[in-house]
């Protein structure tokens, strides 16, 4: 246990990639012991997100050093409030979703279990990892294995989106190496916590080149976010994948927003001359990205574009909190993320079960109506999660959000743009669900599993539920972003541990 | 100088015309575009560790342990990984563009899975 501990950033990216490799040995012939792999790793990785949660509440932070280099030289994972936070919830709906695949055909997909695990040991690397050049290896795994993910059951459709996908994440990979070089060129570093000395102690002549090398770092994390205006991948790729894999992608997006918030707290601290032109910048950004995500949700005309387009906008609420960048705007946007992420993943798997496309098995032997009201209520829950209607999660998260909007030099704008993109958004909704579920313009499926949903909307009304103690939490994590230098501290002082036996000098 | 001027010089007409490729509507174009984009960004990451003529990245003794005198091991290692991560997502692109190409029947970028 104690070894465990003391190892305990690693498991997040070792557990799955290790499930991978066993799950490629057992072959794709024994499906059945290959979901036990991965259902050994996600229960392990629950734990690790539990544990993690756990000790950093109490105000542990830990910092591991891959290799037991010293830290700005080697690659340093740090767990702190936010990573763990970020842990749970991806092992969470890593759980529905293997959950809902069992269910479909995906399994028996080619190289499903593997890809899927991959593409978790890409996302708790993102979220661990305080070395840039690191994250950039994290994106690209995580990357790679959504690039199968999306091609599982392969068609037309899903062909041409994955073409779309894979050209601009290649550009966004460049974009990223471009970034990082440029800071490494002129920091000679690339630990985040390195970074955020050192730029702010940059001679004058040099700081130009460290807010161009920002710029460019916020335009890769936004194409990942799917931030305005470059957020016209989503909804093609995400309706094209298929259902359960386009819930787990949910989250995805959110691997972007929560690296913008890691620039903006970490590596372009509040205060620094970096963090003034880039909040200017995404203040605009963001409320327009939200705006325009409620526009294409009024225009969308299937379940799957709709979803699509709320995340676009849940990512465009959450930048605008991290660009105001007080600590009650950050709580509350990190809040509002596990609600919204939780309610579209929840959703995405229900448009399965509302899709009009499979009209010859639908509506079977069950209780029809029965099957109406439970879909409906589903429906609804999530619907008024991500339209932040009061009691759900989504409406505390982006009360506290305008909270500490109103705090902010622009509060009447910021909160004219957040409250009527969400009117806008709940129109949608409404318009959406009413002609799905009142006049039955699609048919329902027979139920193959309500457990994955009824599991996260379970998660989602406890999040109401347990709001106080979930809310104080989101709280420490923002006063805790809002401090780097804890970080700066934790991850530069931590010394590598004494090496066993020293190795002779081969002569 | 001169040097400097040479790469710099170098990487941005490798950049351009990878970035004139990409914008053309043929998958065959885009992926050319793509790999002399990725040739570009791995020539800036090798050059971001400063030109360095005749040195080696490895410790000699008597010498200080200045960057004057030896060449930057770091942006070697970085451009090794990108180079890696690089080509094998061009060859998944270009096993998707093959599959798409002959799927929609010819090779130009299709707008099929729009909004």
């Amino acid at each position: 246990m104690e070894t465990l501990i003391k190892h305990l950033p690693m498991l997040p990216i070792a557990i799955p990639l290790l499930g991978a490799a066993l799950a490629l040995i057992v072959g794709e012939k024994s499906i059945v012991r290959q979901r036990t792999i991965a259902w050994i790793c996600i229960l392990f990785m629950l734990g690790v997100g539990v544990v993690a949660i756990n000790h950093t509440a109490r105000g542990y932070l830990a910092i591991y050093l891959v290799g037991n280099w010293q830290a700005p030289f080697g690659i340093a994972l740090a767990l702190d409030k936010l990573s763990a936070m970020m842990l749970l919830l991806t092992s969470f709906i890593a759980a529905i979703v293997l959950l809902a695949a069992q269910r479909s055909q995906l399994l028996s997909g080619t190289f499903f279990i593997p890809l899927f695990l991959l593409q978790l040991m890409g996302l708790n690397g993102a979220f661990l990892t305080a070395d840039l050049f690191n994250l950039f290896v994290f994106f690209e795994v995580l990357l790679a294995a959504s690039y199968g993910l999306l091609l599982q059951q392969p068609d037309q459709q899903k062909t041409n989106a994955a073409t779309h996908y894979v050209v601009l994440n290649l550009i966004g990979s460049a974009l990223f190496l471009i970034a990082a070089s440029l800071l490494y060129g002129i920091t000679g570093t690339l630990n985040m916590a390195d970074l955020s000395v050192k730029i702010h102690a940059l001679p004058p002549s040099s700081r130009p080149l460290a807010v161009a090398a920002g710029f460019i770092l916020l335009t890769v994390f936004a194409i990942k976010a799917a931030l305005l205006p470059l957020n016209f991948w989503l909804t093609g790729t995400y309706r094209a994948a298929e259902t359960p894999i386009s819930a787990l992608f949910a989250i995805m997006t959110k691997v972007g927003v929560v690296a913008i918030i890691r620039a903006l707290t970490l590596i372009y601290p509040d205060g620094t001359f970096g963090n003034v032109v880039m909040t200017k910048a995404l203040i605009v950004i963001a409320p327009i990205t939200m705006f325009v995500a409620a526009c294409g949700a009024l225009a969308a005309r299937e379940l799957k574009t709709l979803i699509g387009w709320s995340i676009v906008g849940s990512a465009g609420i959450i930048v605008t909190a991290a660009a105001i960048g007080n600590a009650k705007a950050l709580s509350g946007a990190l809040f509002y993320l596990i609600g919204s992420t939780l309610a579209s993943a929840c959703l995405f798997l229900l448009a399965a079960a509302l899709d009009n496309r499979n009209t010859s098995n639908s509506v079977a032997t069950t209780d029809h109506s029965t099957i109406w009201k439970v879909t409906g209520a589903l429906f609804l829950i999530c619907a008024m999660t991500l339209t932040s209607l009061p009691p759900f999660s989504g409406f505390i998260g982006k009360a506290v959000i305008l909270a500490g909007a109103v705090q902010h030099l622009w509060p009447t704008y910021l909160t004219t743009v957040i409250l009527v993109s969400g009117f806008m958004m709940l129109i949608a909704y409404v318009n959406i669900g009413s002609r799905l579920l009142l006049k039955r313009d699609s048919s329902v499926n027979p139920p193959a599993g309500y457990l994955p949903m009824g599991i996260a909307v379970a998660s989602i009304v406890s999040l109401t539920l347990f709001a106080a103690p979930i809310q104080r939490f989101t709280d420490q994590t923002a006063i805790e972003l809002r401090q780097p230098q804890i970080m700066q501290g934790n991850v530069l002082g931590k010394r590598p541990m004494d090496k066993i036996k020293k190795m002779e000098p081969a002569k | 100088m001169s040097l400097e001027l040479l790469v710099a010089l170098g990487i941005g007409v490798l950049t351009a015309a990878g970035v004139y490729l990409v914008l053309r509507a043929r998958l065959f174009d885009v992926v050319l575009g793509l790999t002399l984009v990725s040739y570009a960004v791995n020539l800036f990451i090798f050059f971001m560790g400063r030109l360095a003529i005749a040195n080696a990245p490895i410790i000699k003794s008597g010498v200080p342990h200045t960057l004057a005198n030896y060449a930057d091991p770091l942006p070697q290692a970085l451009v090794l990984t990108a180079i890696v991560i690089s080509f094998g997502m061009t060859a998944v692109l270009l096993a998707i563009a093959v599959r798409a190409s002959a799927e929609n029947g010819d090779d130009a970028v299709s707008n099929e899975s729009g909004h």
